[in-house]
């Protein structure tokens, strides 16, 4: 249950918010995750006055503000068209009017396709307080606990690689069942993770080539069931959908 | 906190909470355009624009919202009639929206509205992709998306300045309808306007002094008795002003089905019980001077359960020595219902001789087929409004498709006599069968009754999912006798249907499983007259949330397994499938094989079918959808660089009702006015269809006067005639011919009175067969012309004054079936068993077609809602009853955006049992998509079948034989 709203607007004023905070206080981006029926009484920092909202190019890098909407990703081309799509995917037209890539990341469970693909980009965050930096990949894990009482302000994109997705849907724009994203750079390091299952999108290989990325991905389907699916398919499809990713990326099938 | 919000061209100082959202602060300041469809954002319902941006205002806390141009509904357009007083209009959105269509329920046009207008705002060039993707924010359930993105570029052609095009829809006329000037005409929906204002029309959109919220305790557990229930903690809250279970109510048993009398079904249902039967079964009602106070008591309400055995499997429930859901001694049978053997109803019919059907094939084939439990998902959810009026009668203001029901069944259980309650339906938010029950209207009125004061009950969406009804599942064995030349000599279909805790619609629901979709194949030669045909069915209960009526009513569980099965026979005798069929369905002039051994519970009376377009329908859709160029087409059927993907196209027939015979009735009384309009009353309950506007045609085709001229009220138990209520494909039918014959007594009541006046201006020797009513006015033969407002005026207040109205009603001793052929194009990944439906086709009929823009909407709705029943919609369960699908997240409907190409063709008959030879369009369209979507896929991959959804794993599963 939300009992205090806070409005800082400038970056100082948010970290100084949080420092002097008793209780606990949850930065509030788009609100499209936020569990507003929480038990518990809580506070929220509502982030839509910090300079965090611009997506700029610093050489090979994107840095995207924490507070970019995807809306914002989808109709910018800067942004690499594979991440637009994904953001295109990630929700419908009014959700992507106030979610957020920041919340993506805080929040989006392991059914998200851009969470999923910004994991295998290996995308890093910049955090406040301490101007930290850390990849999505060792946040996720635990990431209630790692960014309590921090604030991502940007989420860092690596531009030298080449990613594609698939994924498989009940119907085109349902979440996944199941989906695979590969990312390879010119070195022939190779990530890639699976999604549209669990908590978090799964690494399910980071390696200096694509040796072994069927296997892979299908490991990381290892014991994935639920309500939308069995593992059993699903470690048939993560197969067959790495190869596709590879076929788009121009790598080896 | 307070905080100061730009709302329109308003600027307003409001007291909110900090973590209140948008959307209720707008409700709480009147601005009732921003409706509640769900509570986490996936509905859109809410959507306003922030900042010229569509939202969700559910996800937007009021303090957010600070600082931002808050634009709703009510800043878009007004009424362009005001008296004196000159306005703009509609926006031109807002007038694209009520031309083309776009309108059925309306509770999410306002979001829809300013989705569009956001991005013509932006781009008055849109794509159709770019207003799909723009619309993909905002749910509905009504229209397919067809018509609001007409609507869309029809506004956009508006502001571009270009003329638009007339919208018409693809009928194939019969001779009978050109002589009508009304009807066969795409009226806009008398609502219309009023709800592309988003004004305050639902039934939540009102506010009551001292009104109180309610909240139900649900059962956590599958099948418990109650032991203790302690409310003492719950009462000593603040703000909580009753709470109330078994102990406190009279223990009145009754079915919640909302259907004729006598319910053709068991009474098995109590207000409160002390016995709970699924996971969401009521517990307790609290009611509360808000919903949060009201929630949280639910909290402090300490249970203590004896949990019992749960049956989740229907096979289970039938089995020996078995646990018994319904032990109470109150329980009133009805038919076959047997509750020691956990039986709600049993059904066994047979026509002819099947046996003998059987051994006379050449080939007996046998298939076993299943289809899930699926949810209504109306957008917005069941909500009701209870209060005494000043004469201390119960008021029932609720979203409801059979208000007269309500007030007939709920009279025993409240302890009212039925005088003293009215039951008024606003405008519905969609209704799909869900709110043919009576679901929470009981609720909200033991609490009024209870406190004395005004209560609001309204579903939260998980309530939906949990604690509503659904389409029923069955598991289904078919045995079908075939002749090497492809004559079906017998067929037989036994269904198992799961009715889940209670038994409401078991008996007509799963009855409809056989009456409807085996009726459709009878044989040919000797068999048609003499079809072996059997239809076993026992429902039973176990511990799932109840099922009930859903458009459709049993009889899309019935056309999976008939048409899949009939796509196998059709493939194993070599024969083409669709000159298979034809050579076995009904057609003109033949008996109804079930009208002689089956009416739900009711004596049947033989009926012989007058129209079947059936053959008709099938040669147009063909044409339209290409058949003949893609069926049997190798080449059609790949994907050039794509060796996994596969085309297929598919095909079902199939057959509806139109009303319950001998049964449904409906009434009308029509009024003059002064200046010649009318005051049209009718107890028909509009759910978002339109049935306001058709019978308003068809009455407004015999006074002959424009269709502006008729008020249409509808749907309140005090100011209206009885009507049966919005069910079983019958309001233009049934309530339509009531519309006639009243209008029908009035133009005689006009004619009287015109050859008077005539007389009085020197036209004599005039009998009231020489007048014609035309162009509101009373026409002689040679031309002479008095005005409605005349005969109005002299009837009112000059000479031998008379109110010239009149009262009829209707039932019908047949119920001529709408038919259809259905047909579906997939692709299909045979590497992943994906299947994307690119288009569905469907050539309909359903007799003359009153409206041919809002009966479209029907079809385009209906197909989508069976869209999702054959690839993605599924109601599933924990081993402990607990509901997995309690959200629009995990039970996902089709959005704008990924909808695939849907045309509709209206083949018409004139069905000669109806003054206007129309027969019913709604439900139909629910039936054939699934089997068509599956034998498309069979096309496409050999994928084969036999439960639906055809997710991407169970076809995978096919394809590795392992389904």
């Amino acid at each position: 249950m939300i009992t205090e709203y806070h409005r800082p607007a400038t970056l100082e004023a948010a970290m100084d918010l949080m420092k002097g905070f008793h209780g606990k206080l949850v930065p509030l981006a788009g609100g499209t995750i936020l569990k507003r029926k929480e038990e518990a009484p809580f506070a929220v920092m509502d982030l839509q006055d910090l300079p965090i909202r611009t997506i700029e190019k610093h050489g090979n890098e994107l840095h995207i503000g924490a507070g970019v909407t995807l809306q914002q990703m989808v109709d910018d081309e800067t942004v690499p068209v594979v991440l637009r799509r994904a953001c295109q995917e990630e929700a419908s037209y009014n959700l992507r009017q106030v979610g957020t890539i920041g919340g993506c990341v805080a929040g989006a469970g392991g059914r998200s396709t851009l969470l999923g693909l910004l994991l295998a980009m290996n995308a890093r965050v910049e955090l406040l307080p301490g101007n930290e930096k850390a990849t999505i990949g060792s946040i996720l894990p635990l990431r209630a606990d790692l960014l309590a009482g921090k604030l991502i302000t940007t989420v860092v994109i690596d531009l030298t690689c080449k990613a594609a997705y698939h994924r498989i849907c009940k119907t085109p724009m349902d979440q996944p069942l199941v989906g695979v994203s590969v990312v390879r750079w010119s070195s022939g390091r190779t990530r890639a993770s699976v999604f549209g299952f669990g908590d978090v999108p799964c690494l399910a290989m980071d390696g200096p080539t694509q040796d072994g990325l069927s296997n892979a991905v299908q490991n990381a389907c290892a014991g994935a069931v639920d309500i939308h699916a069995d593992a059993e398919y699903r470690m048939a499809m993560a197969g067959i959908l790495s190869k596709r990713c590879l076929e788009a990326i121009g790598g080896e099938a | 906190m307070n905080i100061e919000l730009k709302i329109n061209a308003d600027v307003l100082q409001i007291e909110a909470q900090p973590g209140e959202s948008l959307s209720s602060v707008l409700r709480r300041n009147g601005y009732f355009g921003v409706k509640h469809g769900c509570e986490d954002g996936q509905c859109g319902a809410c959507a306003i624009l922030l900042d010229g941006k569509p939202v969700n205002s559910c996800l937007v806390l009021a303090a957010q919202a600070e600082g931002h141009a808050i634009r709703t509904i009510e800043g878009v357009g007004s009424h362009p009639e005001q008296g004196w007083k000159k306005t703009d209009g509609l926006s031109p959105v807002q007038k694209a929206f009520v031309e083309t269509g776009a309108i059925q329920c309306g509770y999410c046009t306002p979001a829809q509205v300013l989705a569009a207008t956001s991005l013509l705002e932006k781009n008055i060039h849109p794509t159709e992709d770019e207003i799909r993707d723009v619309l993909s924010g905002v749910l509905c359930r009504c229209t397919g998306y067809v018509k609001p993105v007409q609507a869309v570029l029809r506004a956009a052609q508006y502001l571009r300045g270009e003329p638009v095009d007339e919208i018409i829809p693809h009928v194939v006329t019969t001779p009978q309808t050109k002589a009508f000037t009304t009807v066969g005409k795409s009226e806009v929906k008398l609502d219309a306007v009023k709800l592309v204002q988003g004004k305050p029309a639902f039934t939540g959109d009102i506010e009551l002094r001292g009104m109180l919220f309610a909240k139900v305790l649900h059962s956590p557990v599958a099948h418990a008795r109650i032991k203790k229930i302690d409310t003492s903690a719950a009462k000593g809250l603040p703000g909580v002003v009753a709470v109330l279970t078994w102990k406190d109510l009279p223990r009145v048993v009754y079915s919640t089905a909302g259907q004729s009398d006598p319910i053709p079904g068991p009474l098995d249902a109590f207000s409160l019980d002390n016995k709970v039967r699924f996971v969401g079964d009521r517990v307790a009602f609290v009611a509360a001077e808000s919903m949060e106070i009201a929630e949280a008591a639910l909290k402090l309400i300490q249970v203590e359960y004896e949990e019992l055995p749960v049956i989740l499997d229907p096979t289970t429930s039938m089995q020996e020595k078995t646990v018994i859901l319904h032990d109470e001694p109150e329980y009133v049978n009805f038919a076959g219902s047997d509750p020691k053997k956990n039986l709600a109803a049993e059904i066994r019919i047979d026509i002819g001789d099947v046996e003998k059907g059987f051994a006379e094939a050449d080939y007996v084939v046998e298939g076993e087929y299943s289809v899930p439990k699926v949810q209504q998902a109306h957008i917005e959810p069941h909500v009701t409004v209870s209060y005494w009026d000043e004469d201390d009668r119960l008021v029932l203001r609720t979203s409801t498709q059979v208000p007269f029901h309500i007030r007939r069944v709920l009279a025993p259980v409240l302890g009212l006599p039925v005088k003293r309650i009215r039951v008024i339906k606003p405008r519905i938010g969609g209704g799909f069968g869900g709110k043919q029950e009576i679901l929470i209207e009981d609720v909200a009125a033991h609490l009024t009754i209870a406190t004395g004061r005004p209560v609001y009950y309204e579903y939260t969406r998980e309530e939906e999912f949990t604690a509503a009804r659904s389409r029923h599942p069955m598991r289904v064995r078919m045995k079908t006798g075939v002749k090497k030349d492809g004559t079906i000599t017998a067929n037989a279909m036994y269904a198992l249907s799961d009715t889940g805790a209670y038994g409401c619609h078991a008996l007509t629901v799963t009855g409809n499983t056989g009456h409807k979709a085996m009726a459709l194949y009878v044989g040919d030669g000797k068999y048609r007259q003499d079809p072996n045909i059997r239809f076993y069915a026992d429902v039973v209960y176990t511990n799932t949330p109840p099922a009930g009526a859903y458009r459709g009513y049993g009889v899309p569980q019935g056309y999976w397994p008939v048409e899949r099965h009939m796509e196998k026979i059709a493939r194993m005798l070599g024969m083409d499938s669709i000159e298979f069929r034809l050579k076995n369905t009904l057609r003109s002039g033949e008996l109804h094989p079930f009208s002689k051994s089956w009416s739900e519970g009711r004596e049947p009376r033989p009926e012989i079918i007058q129209t079947v377009g059936l053959a008709d329908c099938v040669r147009q859709g063909k044409a339209v959808i290409g058949w003949d160029t893609k069926y049997g087409n190798a080449a059609w059927h790949q994907v050039d660089g794509k060796p996994y993907l596969r085309r297929g196209i598919g095909i079902a027939t199939v057959m509806q009702g139109t009303a319950i015979p001998y049964l449904d009735m409906g009434g009308a009384s029509l009024k003059m006015n002064d200046d010649g309009s009318f005051n049209l009353l009718i107890g028909a309950t509009d759910l978002g269809t339109g049935s306001d506007t058709i019978l308003g045609q068809m009455a407004a085709e015999v006074l002959g006067i424009p269709v502006d001229d008729l008020i249409v009220y509808s749907s309140d138990t005090d100011f209206t005639p009885f009507d049966k209520g919005a069910y079983a494909s019958s309001t233009t039918y049934i309530s339509g011919t009531a519309a006639v014959h009243a209008a029908q007594k009035v133009a005689d009541r006009i004619r009287l009175r015109a050859v008077d006046m005539f007389k009085e201006r020197g036209i004599g020797s005039l009998t009231p067969v020489d007048i014609r009513l035309a162009e509101a006015c009373a026409i002689a033969p040679g031309g002479e012309r008095i005005s409605f407002s005349e005969i109005a005026h002299n009837a009112l207040h000059h000479n031998n004054q008379e109110q010239i109205m009149a009262v009829a009603s209707y039932y019908s001793p047949v119920s001529p079936p709408p038919f259809a052929a259905q047909f579906a194009e997939v692709l299909v990944d045979t590497e992943t068993g994906s299947v994307k439906v690119e288009r569905l086709v469907m050539a309909v009929d359903s007799g003359v077609i009153i409206n041919p823009v809002t009966a479209s909407g029907q079809i385009e709705g209906g197909m989508t809602q069976a869209l999702g029943y054959a690839v993605n919609e599924e109601m599933t369960y924990t081993a402990k009853g607990e509901s997995l699908q309690k959200n629009f997240t995990d039970y996902h409907l089709f959005r704008s955006d990924e909808m695939p190409q849907l045309e509709t063709l209206f083949i018409e008959t004139f069905e000669p049992s109806h003054p206007f030879g129309a027969k019913a369009v709604a439900e139909i369209p629910l039936d054939g998509v699934a089997p068509a979507v599956g034998n498309a896929i069979l096309d496409a991959c050999a994928a084969d079948l036999s439960a639906i959804p055809a997710t991407p794993d169970r076809v995978w599963k096919s394809l590795q034989g392992k389904e």
